[in-house]
């Protein structure tokens, strides 16, 4: 009998538990209004991060500081190690999204406009310690979506070209420069190339970059497909003729080294990487880095990490101003910092790296990301399977740019 | 005895409760789900069966199915040759056996993740172990999966060194037969092969038939492996693979859903089929059939 009322008990809990369960949805939240209405509480903010490790430890301490200088909020730290975007799309579509999302480029477009993330602008403009004219203009431009500024980077890696020095030398070739051009590229490159050894390795470099070097794009800044411009064609000709010119391993030995691996163990002279690659300390020969080659205009692809804040965060004045001071601190703690005044920390935090802070500002000036689409990761599927791999593989250029479109047009449609 | 009743309701409630909730809500609203366009942000937009006539005109969804069905079509009669012929070796007696049993049977153990990095490395095309042995004897290396006609060969000599895992069940059933059948065949003057075919087989074929249907549904279903090897030219996407790049990366949750259904029915299907097949070829040894009679 005592037996059978436990279970009696644990069927009337569980029976709640479904009966809240199904209500969810509908009936909203019950404990909500709570913080608003009292200004005199901090606001509660959640920080969801893939920090793991190292970089949560360092991250937890950035955010204890803030969190001991603010008066109206607290920022709590949400790490998500691993499968970090699955789990943050199953809490946006549970209604339990963190207050701000670390999310990288890409996804800016794609949260936006499924409408999880708020609009900033009408937040930033009141705030005094937002300085937009402070950030590298490319930086910026990624957290907008329609016009509107959804997220600040607070990271900002500028692709390099990363030489071996010593085998330049010893093949006699002159050393690059900030003024290379594709052709000089492919030139020195050849003279590199001998048995086991090559001139570069290029398959980091994002197809993309190819078209801006020429002016061109894939999508534009309205969201109109550009890549069968001829700027366009001409970027990515200039691709296939590198492929062709047999100065680089192929895709797949390269892919399976890894990282660069080829680059530190000397088998490829040239490496276009992230400017926080840590070559300097890894290697044994001499490394120097310049602004990637140009076609003809200089540009270079940056990856750019920002925030975001939520659409559904419950005070987005007082969050907003979280948001700024927890970016701005991150700006004197992350290398590359995506503004002009946070850029000489790589000074003092990376001091292998102060040969070289002059090119890395340089480079920084003409970074950009993607002109992101709403649709980006079909949209990047679509460029690897129907761009990339055919002109790797030798199919004409035009030929493959169209086969692209005619994708690009059921993935917008 | 009515009190019986409600009483005995309650004490398999926990259960129930939990049946409704967890299995049967999620599958009423998933058939729902696969009805609609569904970004998992906003609410779900009524599509009707939208769905399933893109995916057939879905060339992606048609490439990935077709490496699937291919895969368990090949993958499943050979892993079950091959964890049988593994469980009648170790079923014999020879020294360091259990060593052996030991041995083979350590690929069940290990986590499927570390396999699969392991197995990335042994096929690597520069650095493998695979290839390294090839150049020993003068091969040039072959990119196990980097060209795309050696992604499904690789995949399946994955399964071939994970079927010791398999060996299990069938070496339960092989210690299950009575020896005195055997001894009545050698009486009977049969060889090896045919106390295979006439009593080993027969004997198993309830093992091999448990082990056909969970064959068929983790090769359809097949995931963990192929998210982290992958494989050139789109032939380690495998069918749960691209589904759940529609879900969570393309946030096309209704069009994954319909995917799974179709999943569903499919395997539904093969499970039947072979159900069906079973009157023919699996023998219960509670059961009395009809020609056994006859025979007499």
């Amino acid at each position: 009998m005592l037996l059978s009322l436990v279970l009696a008990f644990m069927v009337v809990l569980s029976a709640c538990g479904g009966g809240g369960n199904n209500g969810n949805g509908a009936s909203g939240s019950p404990d909500k209004p709570a913080e608003s209405s009292q200004p005199a509480g901090k606001v509660k903010l959640k920080v969801a991060t893939w920090a793991g490790a190292d970089e949560l430890r360092e991250f937890e301490a950035l955010v204890a500081k803030l969190n001991e200088k603010a008066t109206d909020y607290e920022l709590q730290v949400q790490s998500i190690p691993a499968d970090y975007y699955q789990k943050l799309q199953t809490m946006i579509a549970g209604k339990q999204a963190p207050d701000f999302m670390w999310l990288s480029q890409e996804y800016v477009p794609q949260y936006a406009s499924l409408g999880a993330l708020a609009p900033l602008d009408e937040y930033l403009s009141g705030i005094s310690s937002f300085h937009a004219d402070d950030y590298f203009p490319g930086a910026l431009d990624v957290g907008k979506f329609n016009n509107q500024t959804y997220a600040l980077p607070w990271i900002s890696q500028p692709y390099m070209l990363y030489y071996n020095q010593d085998m330049f030398e010893k093949a006699g070739v002159e050393l690059p420069t900030n003024d290379w051009t594709w052709d000089d590229f492919i030139a020195a490159g050849q003279k590199l190339t001998k048995d086991g050894e090559w001139g570069a390795l290029i398959n980091n470099i994002p197809t993309a970059m190819y078209t801006w070097s020429y002016g061109g794009d894939v999508f534009d800044k309205d969201g109109n497909i550009v890549l069968n411009s001829p700027e366009s064609i001409q970027g990515l000709e200039m691709y296939q003729k590198i492929v062709k010119s047999g100065i680089a391993p192929d895709r797949a030995q390269a892919d399976s080294m890894g990282n660069g691996d080829m680059f530190k163990t000397g088998k490829v002279a040239m490496f276009i990487g992230g400017a926080g690659d840590d070559f300097e300390k890894t290697v044994k020969f001499k490394v120097g880095m310049v602004v990637p080659p140009k076609g003809t205009k200089q540009v270079t692809f940056s990856w750019i990490g920002v925030t975001a804040m939520s659409s559904t965060t419950k005070n987005p004045a007082v969050a907003a101003k979280a948001l700024v001071d927890m970016t701005n601190a991150i700006h004197q703690w992350k290398v590359v910092a995506p503004t002009k005044s946070g850029f000489d920390l790589i000074k003092t935090s990376r001091p292998e790296k102060e040969y070289a802070v002059e090119t890395i500002r340089k480079a920084s000036e003409v970074a950009r990301g993607f002109n992101n689409q709403p649709k980006q990761a079909e949209i990047d599927g679509t460029i690897w399977e129907h761009l990339t791999q055919p002109i790797e593989n030798g199919v004409d250029v035009k030929k493959a740019v169209d086969n692209t479109i005619k994708k690009f047009q059921e993935i917008i449609k | 005895m009515r009190f019986k009743k409600y009483e005995g309701y309650l004490f398999i409630s926990p259960w129930i409760i939990g049946f409704f909730v967890f299995t049967i809500a999620p599958l009423v609203f998933a058939f729902y789900v696969g009805l609609t366009e569904w970004d998992t942000f906003n609410k779900p937009k009524f599509v009707g069966l939208d769905n399933y006539a893109a995916l057939f005109k879905d060339e992606d969804f048609i490439k990935a199915l077709w490496v699937t069905v291919k895969f368990a079509a090949i993958s499943v009669p050979l892993g079950i040759a091959t964890s049988m012929l593994i469980a009648i070796l170790v079923n014999t007696k020879v020294k360091g056996v259990y060593f052996f049993r030991t041995a083979l049977y350590l690929p069940a153990v290990v986590s499927g993740v570390s396999i699969s990095l392991l197995w990335k490395w042994i096929l690597d095309k520069d650095f493998g172990l695979i290839n390294l042995l090839l150049s020993k004897l003068g091969i040039p290396p072959i990119g196990w999966l980097t060209d795309p006609a050696f992604v499904m060969p690789s995949y399946l000599m994955i399964v071939i060194w994970g079927a010791g895992g398999g060996m299990l069940t069938y070496l339960a059933g092989l210690q299950d037969i009575p020896k005195h059948l055997y001894e009545a065949a050698e009486i009977d003057g049969a060889n090896g092969f045919r106390k295979f075919r006439h009593i080993t087989l027969p004997m198993l074929s309830p093992v091999i038939f448990y082990n056909l249907i969970m064959g068929i549904v983790g090769a359809m279903r097949k995931f963990g492996d192929a998210y982290i090897i992958g494989g050139a030219g789109n032939e380690g996407r495998f069918y749960m693979i691209y589904l759940y790049e529609n879900a969570f990366k393309y946030f096309k949750m209704g069009y994954a859903t319909a995917m799974a259904w179709i999943l569903f029915v499919i395997i539904l299907i093969l499970t039947l089929l072979a159900f069906k097949s079973s009157s023919a070829w699996v023998y219960y040894e509670s059961e009395v059939k009809p020609r056994a009679r006859k025979g007499r």
